[in-house]
């Protein structure tokens, strides 16, 4: 009952690969995690948001802050607001149809479409966006330019799919029995869909939501070419410049003149890190109950 | 004075086997000694059991989360006894051993030659062609030979029903197990496919000693040496082979316990 | 028409607008290079020079770099991929296979933009170091980073694939005496080939999409690097760059020629996935 010396060998050789694969990833994650907690963690406080300005003054507008990331925050805010009003519902709704309603052949080329749609890159939405501008000047709207709508509309168009997909897939997910129940009750497909199916799907498709809020809220490539700047106050209207936490980080990373607007720079991807792990352990809870609902 | 006759040494001792999953009493306090050369069956309703009790040999019920084994089960391989569940016994090694058939035949997806040969070249590091030979022989023996002999490279998942669950048969008889374990073989096939396999078993007895699984009391009649009957869990009768073919006893039997 | 009967009406015409909006997309993009096919400007853009005050606006550098960028970091993070895969799905103890798995996809939320950051503190100084060469923005910086990026893509991806594999062959190996290892080397990967390819080319997807890793940490010299040490541009960076320094509009069409060829990958992509069946989405 002895196993060959070369399966040995080959055996330990795997084992050996596997571990080293999967501690050299978690060391990697937890470096970068480390790094950020290690040089951002003590700017962490009111001043790194609002510098001098007094916190409630800044939040009501009052008065600017020169020296916080708070405009950041708040056009991060409002860009992650703006987009999820606009792509939320139609996600939700396209992915609905798609699943419940859609024939054959419309399900397979909007599923191609909708595919396309999360493959394209995001600097490639952003150029599209800017691109858009550049028409609109030329033609209808001499005065057009860049701004806190066009983001807006560029990051929804960004994460439509994943919002289309997330939903058709969680109703997809549910068990048949459920499927069938609304029917034998004598409900219309959408009384079935609105009083059973969806209230089943809700926290798969919960889940979806704020993970596509997460890449609203990091994408810094659409825009980057969309309207967002380096030093902006809040925006007083849709089609204002305004400032946002990635590309604040992105700017600072190249363009820090002192320590302190290095530590600043920590302190905000330190700040945007928390962000999305936020949003992330939120979405991954709302999957986690679903499947734990449906998987018995 | 007759002289004493020798008592053969059993294959296998199960002694005082109790599993659990996940707290659940599935087996409890089950004893059992297997010879060379019977085949003793273990029947029972579904869910008593059965399964769980074949898996105790081969310890695959570790391969399921949650589960906890007591008891002692010991195995005689080459005259030497194994604790089947001391930390120092080479667990790969063991399963080796111990060939195991399934409930549903479980072909793995590759060609039919390569589901034999497979374990042949990896478990035990067989050259090419002692392999080719074994999986020959193997396939023969399971008289699966001369209808897949032109096909060896087509997918196992191609085979019918009992061709697959020969294919598996094969698959164990290949790496010349010390002892066969059988979960409900026949289960998922139908009436010309079981036979074929039970006579298969028939021939398979004098060569292996066989614990078998089944909830087919005319299987029972037809293959087992020695019975066991489990009822959630327990061995509550047991029945030799004169009370096996007394159709009376065996039917007051079944009958209390089904 | 009251409410519950307008709703299916309005269902669809999100579905229609989705579509839309992926082939509306794709029109103004091609509506943008449309002048590079009349006027024949694709020669001056297929070329290698990117000199623009010179009039010349080859983006073949470009190119060249996000290839060598995406490759290499496919190759860095391929096989790291599988072994956390076959670790997470066979060789983890219990626990641990819940913690890495919840961190691989955890990976999948951390900005790129972050990675950027901290890679321009902690791995472009050491690289500089050890190399004692050049600035440390380089392909290679670039590479090891983005590869950080595409891996939790592919061991998500891969690893559904051993998931659903596992739960038929895992039961039969073990009784047939397989060791782990050899599970994992003669049966699982063996069969898996599918679903590794799948995610392979979704990583390459996410690896040639990305902007910021390259933008922050490759350089962005618009040149052929003829060493891992060189700095390099991709076209996404490329894109980025010159959009964003508010050059001369003569600039956009090979801008827009990126974007279209971007555009292409991705559908190239979408393709390969489709032939490959089944769904792969992470
Ligand atoms: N892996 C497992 N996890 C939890 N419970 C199990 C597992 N395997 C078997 N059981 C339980 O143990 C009991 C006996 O199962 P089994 O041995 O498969 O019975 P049989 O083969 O006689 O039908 C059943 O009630 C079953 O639910
Ligand atoms: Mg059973």
């Amino acid at each position: 009952m002895r196993p060959t010396a070369n399966r040995r060998t080959s055996d330990l050789a795997t084992t050996i690969f596997c571990w080293t694969a999967a501690v050299l990833t978690m060391l990697a994650v937890l470096a970068v995690m480390g790094f950020l907690l290690y040089r951002g963690a003590g700017t962490l406080g009111p001043n790194l948001f609002f510098g001098e300005t007094h916190w409630w003054e800044a939040v009501r507008g009052v008065r600017p802050v020169f020296d916080g990331l708070w405009s950041a925050l708040a056009g991060t805010a409002l860009l992650v607001l703006l987009s999820c009003l606009l792509a939320v519902p139609t996600g939700i709704a396209g992915g609905i149809y798609l699943s419940e309603y859609g024939s054959r052949r419309f399900r397979a080329v909007a599923g191609f479409a909708v595919d396309l749609m999360a493959g394209i890159p995001s600097i490639v939405m952003g150029l599209f966006g800017f691109s858009l501008i550049v028409v609109l000047r030329h033609t209808f709207v001499p005065r057009a330019k860049t701004g806190l709508l066009l983001a807006a509309v560029c990051i929804a168009l960004l994460v439509l799919p994943y919002l289309v997909r997330t939903t058709q897939n969680a109703l997809a997910g549910l068990p048949s029995h459920l499927r069938l129940l609304g029917p034998s009750l004598g409900f219309t497909p959408w009384q079935n869909i609105r009083h059973v199916l969806l209230p089943s799907a809700g926290r798969g498709i919960l889940s979806g939501v704020i993970l596509a809020m997460g890449r609203a809220a990091e994408d810094t490539a659409v825009i980057l070419l969309t309207g967002a700047v380096a030093q902006a106050f809040l925006p007083r209207s849709l089609y204002d410049k305004f400032e946002a936490l990635p590309f604040r980080i992105y700017y600072m990373a190249a363009e820090h003149r002192t320590a302190a607007e290095l530590d600043q720079a920590f302190g905000t991807a330190l700040v945007l890190l928390m962000l999305t792990g936020t949003l992330f352990g939120l979405a991954f809870a709302a999957q986690r109950t679903m499947e734990k609902r449906w998987k018995g | 004075m007759e002289r004493m006759k020798r008592i053969p040494e059993p294959m296998l001792e199960i002694a005082d086997l109790s599993v659990r999953f996940a707290g659940k009493q599935v087996l409890e306090s089950v004893n059992l000694d297997l010879y060379p050369g019977e085949l003793v069956m273990a029947i029972g309703p579904s869910g008593s059991g059965k399964t769980t009790l074949l898996r105790a040999v081969n310890r695959l019920n570790e391969a399921y989360p949650h589960c906890n084994t007591r008891g002692q089960v010991r195995i005689r391989l080459a005259d030497r006894w194994w604790d089947i569940y001391a930390p120092s016994t080479p667990l790969a090694e063991l399963r080796l051993r111990v060939g195991m058939v399934f409930q549903h035949p479980n072909p793995l997806p590759f060609s039919i030659y390569k589901n034999v040969a497979l374990p042949l070249r990896i478990s035990l590091g067989m050259n090419p062609k002692e392999t080719l030979l074994r999986v020959q022989r193997a396939l023969e023996a399971v008289q699966l030979w001369s209808e897949v002999k032109d096909r060896l490279h087509d997918s196992a998942l191609t085979l019918s029903g009992g061709q697959q669950q020969r294919l598996c048969l094969a698959r164990v008889l290949a790496l010349e197990p010390a002892l066969l374990l059988l979960d409900e073989p026949t289960a998922s096939l139908d009436f010309k496919a079981t036979r074929h396999i039970e006579a298969l078993f028939q021939t398979l007895k004098q060569r292996y000693p066989i614990l078998a699984v089944t909830h087919n009391p005319g299987q029972m009649r037809r293959l087992a040496d020695r019975v066991m009957v489990l009822q959630d869990g327990r061995c509550v009768a047991a029945m030799s082979r004169p009370e096996i073919e007394d159709p009376e006893h065996s039917r007051r039997v079944m009958e209390a316990f089904f | 028409m009251d409410g519950a009967k307008l709703m299916p009406h309005l269902l669809r015409a999100a579905a229609l607008a989705c579509t839309a909006a992926a082939g509306g997309i794709l029109l103004v993009l091609i509506y943008l290079v449309l002048p590079l096919f009349t006027s024949g400007g694709w020669g001056s853009v297929i070329a290698w020079q990117w000199l623009p005050f010179q009039g010349r606006f080859g983006i073949l550098p470009m190119v060249v770099g996000t290839l060598l960028i995406a490759l290499g970091a496919l190759a860095v993070a391929t096989p790291l991929a599988v072994g956390v895969a076959c670790f997470v799905q066979v060789l983890a103890p219990g626990r641990i296979k819940g913690i890495c798995l919840a961190l691989v996809h955890y990976m999948t939320s951390i900005p790129t933009v972050i990675y950027g950051f901290v890679s321009i503190f902690l791995l472009v100084p050491l690289i500089r170091q050890w190399f004692d060469r050049g600035t440390g923005f380089s392909l290679a910086t670039a590479t090891i980073v983005l590869s950080l990026l595409i891996l939790p893509t592919i061991v998500l991806v891969l690893q559904a694939t051993l998931r659903e594999l596992d739960r038929s062959a895992r039961v039969t190996c073990a009784a047939l005496g397989f060791s782990r290892p050899a599970y994992i080397r003669h049966v699982l990967l063996p069969l898996c080939r599918r679903g590794l390819l799948a995610a392979v080319v979704l990583g390459f997807g996410r690896a040639v999409g990305d902007t910021l890793i390259s933008l922050m940490l490759a350089g962005n010299a618009p040149m052929v690097p003829a060493s891992p040490l060189d700095a390099t541009r991709t076209l996404t960076a490329h894109i980025a760059l010159v959009v964003a320094t508010d050059s001369q509009s003569t600039f956009y069409h090979s801008v827009f020629a990126a974007g279209l060829i971007l555009f292409l990958v991705m559908v190239l992509i979408q393709l390969i996935l489709r032939r490959l069946g089944g769904t792969f989405t992470p």
